[in-house]
C-alpha cells in the first residue's frame, strides 16, 4: 500500500516540470506553443523526466521504475508489481476526473486488470468506490 | 457426464495442501484438476507467507552475522533502510519455486485452471476465469484447499499502510524505527523477532502471559529474553482499548490499562480466517463450524462424503508441513489407499532464535506420565555452539518415567527446525534414550547436544537407582 501510494502519488512528477521547461524555453525563443505541442512534448518527455527526478531525489527504486514503465509495465525491469499499480490508478483517475475519456467497457478492457489478478467482480468493488474516491479527491483539491 | 470436464479429482487451491493433495492423485494415476484463483501455483505460501518472511528472516540473520563478526566495527542499521533490498532474493526465490512447482504438475499430467471456483453441486463446480467466463467441471473426489488470510478484527482500523496485517507488512517501503505488535502466536512472534533483529525497537502486545501457548514454556521464555536482549519489549496480558492512526507518523495503541505506545507502524497479526465464503458451499449442504472453519473427520473428510478439507482452512496448527500430510492423505482415503500410519508432524518456529518440538513437551509429558525425566544440552556446552557463535540455543530431550524412552524433542537455538528431524525419526523408531548414547554424532555438530541431554537423563536415572537402592 505504501508503495502503491507514493508510485500512484509521484507517477506524473514529471510533467511540471516538462511543461515548466518547454515553456520557459519557448519564452525565451519567443515562440508561441500550441496547446497540441505541449500536449506532445507532456506525453514524449514525463515519464523519464519524472524518473530521473525521482532518482534524483534518492527515491526507492520502485518509483523512479514505475514512472518510467507504469504504461508499458512489461518492460518494468524489477518492481513490475509496483508499475502495474500505478498503470491502473492512472487509468482509473483519467476515468473518474477526465469527462468524456473512456467509457466503462473500454476501461475495462485494459490488460492491467487481469495481469493484477482482477477478477469482473473485484473491478466492480473498486468502482463501486468512486463517489467516495470523488469526495475525498474534491476534499484534497487546493 | 462429460469425459472432457470431467475429472477423478479436483483440487480447489494449489498451496501446500492442494499440491499434495493433487500430487499423490496424478502418482495413483488417475485424472486430477487443480484451481487456484492466483495465477501463480502455490498458495499464500509462496507469494505472501512463508516464502517471503523467510527470505526478510535470512537478512536478519546474515546482519546479526555481520554484527557479530565485526563487533569492534559498531555496524550499525542506518535510518530510512529501504525494506525492498533486504528482501532481494525474494523474486529469484518465488520465480523458481513457482517453476519447479509447475514443472511437478505438468509432469504429473495435471491440469491447472487459473480461476475462481464455486460449488454447483456436491459433485460440480463453476470456475470463473479472469475474463469473466465461465465453466463447469465434475469431479468425483473434490478436495477443498484454499488456504487462510489474516483475520481483521473490526476494531483495528486496517489501512495497510501505517497499520498492517501479515500479508500487507512486507509491502513498507522503509523499515520503520518502531513497530507495534498485536498477538502472541507463530506470526505475530516471528516478524516480532525479524524486525527486532533489524534494529527495529518491536513491542508486542499479547492479551496472554507469554507469547505461543502452545510451545514449551521454558523455551518460550528463552525467546523472550532473547527478544528482550535485542531492545524488543513483550506486554503480557494486556487488552487493547484503541489503535488509530494520529494522522501525522504514528501509530497510536491505548491499552485498557492506560499505557499509549506509540510507534511508526503496527502488525496485526491475531490469528487466521478460512477462505471459504466465495465457494457456494450451500449447494453441497455443508455448512461452516462457529469459528468459520471446515468440520472434517480424521480424514479430513467432510460431512458430504467425496468431499474432502485440507490446510489451513480446517484451523490449527496452519503449518505447511501438516497441510501437505493433509493434503496426501485426502487421496489416500478416497482412493482407499493406505494412509500410513499416523506420526506426529514437528513444529517449526522461524523466530530468532528458531523453536522446534516433536511429541510431548514437559508439560504435555507430566499430564500424561505424572512424572518425566528431562535431559538438556545447551549449546554454549557444545563445541560447534561455540565455534558458530550460536550459543543462545538449548535442546530438551523429555524421557519417560523410567527415563528408559524417549516422549519428545524441543529445541530452540539456530538450526532448531532442522535438528528436531533426528527426534523425529527417533520417536518414529521408538528410539531408547540410550541410544543416543551409543550412537557417535560427527564432531562438532550442534546434534551432539542429542548425546549431552540423553547423557543428563542417564545420569538422573543413575542418581534415581542409587538413591532406591540405598
Amino acid at each position: 500500500m505504501e508503495s502503491a501510494y507514493l508510485c500512484g502519488l509521484l507517477h506524473a512528477v514529471g510533467k511540471p516540470v516538462v511543461l515548466k521547461t518547454v515553456t520557459t524555453i519557448a519564452a525565451e525563443l519567443g515562440t508561441t506553443l500550441k496547446p497540441c505541442a505541449v500536449q506532445s512534448f507532456l506525453a514524449t518527455y514525463h515519464s523519464r523526466v519524472g524518473s530521473l527526478n525521482a532518482a534524483e531525489w534518492a527515491m526507492p527504486s520502485q518509483v523512479a521504475e514505475a514512472i518510467a514503465h507504469y504504461l508499458v509495465y512489461a518492460q518494468a525491469p524489477t518492481h513490475r508489481h509496483e508499475a502495474m499499480m500505478t498503470c491502473l490508478a492512472d487509468r482509473l483517475a483519467t476515468y473518474l476526473l477526465v469527462p468524456g475519456s473512456f467509457d466503462n467497457t473500454t476501461l475495462r478492457d485494459h490488460s492491467v486488470f487481469a495481469d493484477l489478478n482482477l477478477y469482473p467482480d473485484d473491478v466492480d468493488k473498486l468502482l463501486s468506490l468512486t463517489d467516495k474516491v470523488l469526495s475525498l479527491v474534491d476534499s484534497m483539491t487546493l | 457426464m462429460n469425459p472432457d470436464t470431467h475429472y477423478d479429482i479436483a483440487v480447489i487451491g494449489s498451496g501446500p495442501a492442494g499440491q499434495k493433495a493433487a500430487i499423490q492423485g496424478a502418482k495413483a494415476g488417475k485424472r486430477v484438476a487443480v484451481i487456484d484463483r492466483e495465477p501463480g501455483i502455490g498458495g499464500g505460501c509462496v507469494y505472501r507467507g512463508t516464502i517471503p518472511s523467510k527470505t526478510l528472516r535470512e537478512s536478519a540473520l546474515q546482519l546479526e552475522r555481520t554484527k557479530q563478526c565485526s563487533a569492534t566495527l559498531d555496524i550499525r542499521v542506518p535510518p530510512n533502510i529501504l525494506v525492498a533490498p533486504l528482501m532481494r532474493r525474494v523474486d529469484e526465490v518465488i520465480t523458481a519455486h513457482g517453476l519447479y512447482m509447475e514443472n511437478q504438475l505438468k509432469r504429473n499430467g495435471i491440469s491447472f485452471f487459473h480461476g475462481r471456483a464455486r460449488f454447483c453441486s456436491s459433485t460440480e463446480l463453476e470456475l470463473l476465469s479472469i475474463n469473466g467466463s465461465t465453466q463447469v467441471i465434475s469431479a468425483d473426489t473434490i478436495v477443498i484447499a484454499t488456504g487462510s488470510r489474516p483475520r481483521a478484527p473490526v476494531e483495528i482500523p486496517i489501512d495497510h499502510e501505517h497499520i498492517l496485517d501479515s500479508d500487507s507488512i512486507l509491502s513498507m517501503i522503509y523499515l520503520p524505527r518502531s513497530l507495534t505488535v498485536l498477538g502472541g502466536g507463530v506470526v505475530a512472534s516471528e516478524y516480532a523477532s525479524i524486525f527486532s533483529t533489524l534494529g527495529v525497537h518491536v513491542t508486542i502486545i499479547d492479551r496472554a502471559d507469554r507469547p505461543l501457548q502452545f510451545f514449551d514454556k521454558e523455551l518460550v521464555h528463552m525467546f523472550i529474553q532473547s527478544f528482550e536482549q535485542q531492545g524488543g519489549r513483550y506486554c503480557a496480558g494486556q487488552a487493547i482499548k484503541d489503535v488509530r492512526w494520529d494522522g501525522i507518523s504514528q501509530v497510536v495503541t491505548t491499552l485498557q490499562d492506560g499505557q499509549v505506545i506509540k510507534s511508526d507502524k503496527m502488525l496485526v497479526a491475531l490469528g487466521r480466517q478460512p477462505n471459504l465464503e466465495d465457494l457456494n458451499l450451500s449447494a453441497t449442504g455443508l455448512s461452516l463450524t462457529e469459528k468459520g472453519t471446515l468440520s472434517v473427520n480424521e480424514h479430513c473428510q467432510t460431512a458430504v462424503p467425496n468431499i474432502y478439507g485440507a490446510g489451513d482452512l480446517l484451523g490449527p496448527p496452519g503449518l505447511a508441513s501438516s497441510a501437505m500430510e493433509q493434503g496426501r492423505r485426502t487421496i489416500c482415503h478416497s482412493l482407499g489407499l493406505p494412509e500410513g500410519r499416523s506420526s506426529d508432524i514437528p513444529i517449526g518456529i522461524y523466530t530468532i532464535p528458531e523453536m522446534a518440538s516433536i511429541g510431548l513437551d514437559e508439560a504435555a509429558g507430566r499430564t500424561r506420565y505424572r512424572e518425566v525425566l528431562v535431559g538438556r544440552a545447551r549449546f554454549d556446552e557444545i563445541a560447534r555452539g561455540q565455534i558458530s557463535g550460536i550459543c543462545n540455543g538449548l535442546l530438551k530431550l523429555v524421557a519417560d518415567p523410567t527415563g528408559e524412552y524417549l516422549l519428545g524433542v524441543q529445541i530452540i537455538g539456530e538450526g532448531a527446525t532442522e535438528l528436531i528431524h533426528v527426534g523425529q525419526i527417533a520417536l518414529r523408531h521408538a528410539a531408547t534414550i540410550d541410544s543416543f548414547v551409543e550412537n557417535i554424532f560427527n564432531f562438532p555438530t550442534l546434534a551432539e547436544g542429542y548425546r549431552i541431554a540423553a547423557l543428563d537423563i542417564a545420569g538422573q536415572r543413575k542418581k534415581r537407582q542409587t538413591a532406591a537402592t540405598s
